[in-house]
């Protein structure tokens, strides 16, 4: 993150226009200093956004590309002006959350960019703002990245009298088949990824999904995958089995770990 | 952002609004601000938000036995009005408009009537 930020401050300095990669992650797109997209295949694309949610049909959203969004009211076949804005910025602060998290070394190119939405223009300084809060906001929803990319396993059986969930956690839940990571989710849902992850890691702390990291003892397909089942819940065995662990080794302690992954992170 | 700066200009125009601010209550963004600075908007987008998070979270708060949508929240001090109204979208951004009304010189009634009509070139239905 910080030579990430490093970079694309010195590049806003000097007013640069072109392409910073990070590897295979993707790259952000530069005009005149200021970041206009975040291009990467972690998060939704824009088209997954709008296509997979619904709000467009494939015949909406080739239209959209061909003709850009309409002008006044947005309607149930057609993307508004205003409409459309927020979500290219919505899409584009995804990607850009999960594009800085990259271990790649930046390389920057110049040159014009080919760029689509047109409408944005991000200064260096608000992104890495907007970042930093949205690490808070995950962590104080559960400080462990631990379940951020591991599939989501709701339990069979819920031990309280009833639960509160948002709409996205009830939609995770639904959909949730023991195999689908947070990000698969987002893409089938046409959510964008960190609200998804921030999601999981609320049903996460409520202990509405099983812990990340534990071995569920259920079925298991032929790859090593957990076999999927329809209607979520892998059922798993509450009695510990006797030698799941090697006698002289103590439980590596996850959380423990996940703060001094976090704290690590911090000091970056 | 030129089409959501018009939406804002139409907001700004509403009699008594002394500032607004669009934003994605599901993250905390500010998605475009008008009548502050960039950081205030970012400051009060965060805040808002979390009062928005916290009033979807809680049953207390449904006028229906079955639970309810809610469309806008308004919180009054002696000085003004916060109206809060939620845009609900196709994707997870929750959009909400956050509109600060002086309270002499705005009237709430006519204030929510023209936010409605600006919430429609936001998202259909």
């Amino acid at each position: 993150m910080r030579t990430v930020r490093a970079r694309l401050e010195s590049l806003a300095e000097a007013g640069a226009t072109g392409t910073l990669s990070l590897g295979d992650d993707g790259a952000f797109h530069l005009v005149d200093g200021a970041v206009v997209h975040a291009e990467t295949a972690h998060t939704p694309s824009l088209r997954e956004l709008l296509t997979a949610s619904g709000r467009l049909t494939e015949q909406g959203w080739e239209l959209l590309r061909a003709q850009g969004p309409g002008h006044g009211p947005a309607s149930p076949a057609r993307l508004g002006a205003a409409e459309f804005e927020a979500h290219a910025l919505i899409h584009f602060f995804d990607a850009a959350f999960f594009l800085a998290r990259s271990g790649h070394e930046p390389r920057f190119e110049d040159g014009k960019a080919p760029y689509w939405p047109e409408c944005l223009a991000v200064d260096p300084v608000t992104l890495c703002v907007e970042i930093r809060r949205r690490r808070v906001l995950l962590d104080a929803a559960w400080p462990s990245p631990l379940a951020d990319d591991e599939p989501v396993r709701p339990l069979r059986r819920v031990s309280r009298q009833r639960v509160i969930l948002t709409g996205l956690q009830a939609e995770i839940l639904l959909n949730a088949d023991g195999r689908k990571t947070p990000s698969g989710l987002a893409r089938e849902l046409g959510r964008t990824r960190f609200g998804c992850v921030l999601a999981v890691r609320g049903l996460v702390a409520s202990a509405l999904v099983r812990p990340p990291g534990s071995d569920d003892g259920g079925a298991r397909a032929e790859d090593g995958a957990p076999a999927p089942r329809i209607g979520g819940a892998p059922r798993w065995e509450s009695q510990p089995r006797d030698g799941a662990f090697p006698a002289k080794w103590a439980h590596a302690d996850l959380e423990l770990l996940a703060r001094l992954h976090d704290a690590l992170r911090e000091l970056e | 952002m030129p089409a959501m700066e018009d939406c804002l200009t139409l907001v700004m125009a509403i009699p008594g609004v002394r500032a607004a601010t669009l934003l994605d209550a599901a993250t905390g963004l500010a998605v475009a601000s008008a009548g502050m600075t960039a950081d205030e908007a970012a400051e009060r987008a965060a805040g808002a938000a979390d009062l928005v998070r916290m009033v979807l979270a809680e049953p207390a708060f449904a006028a229906a036995a079955t639970g309810d949508e809610i469309e806008e929240i308004t919180v009054t001090g002696a000085a003004g009005h916060h109206l809060l109204a939620l845009v609900t979208t196709a994707t997870d951004a929750r959009l909400c408009l956050h509109v600060v009304l002086d309270r002499s010189r705005g009237n709430v009634a006519l204030a929510r009537h023209r936010l409605r009509d600006v919430l429609r070139d936001l998202a259909a239905g």
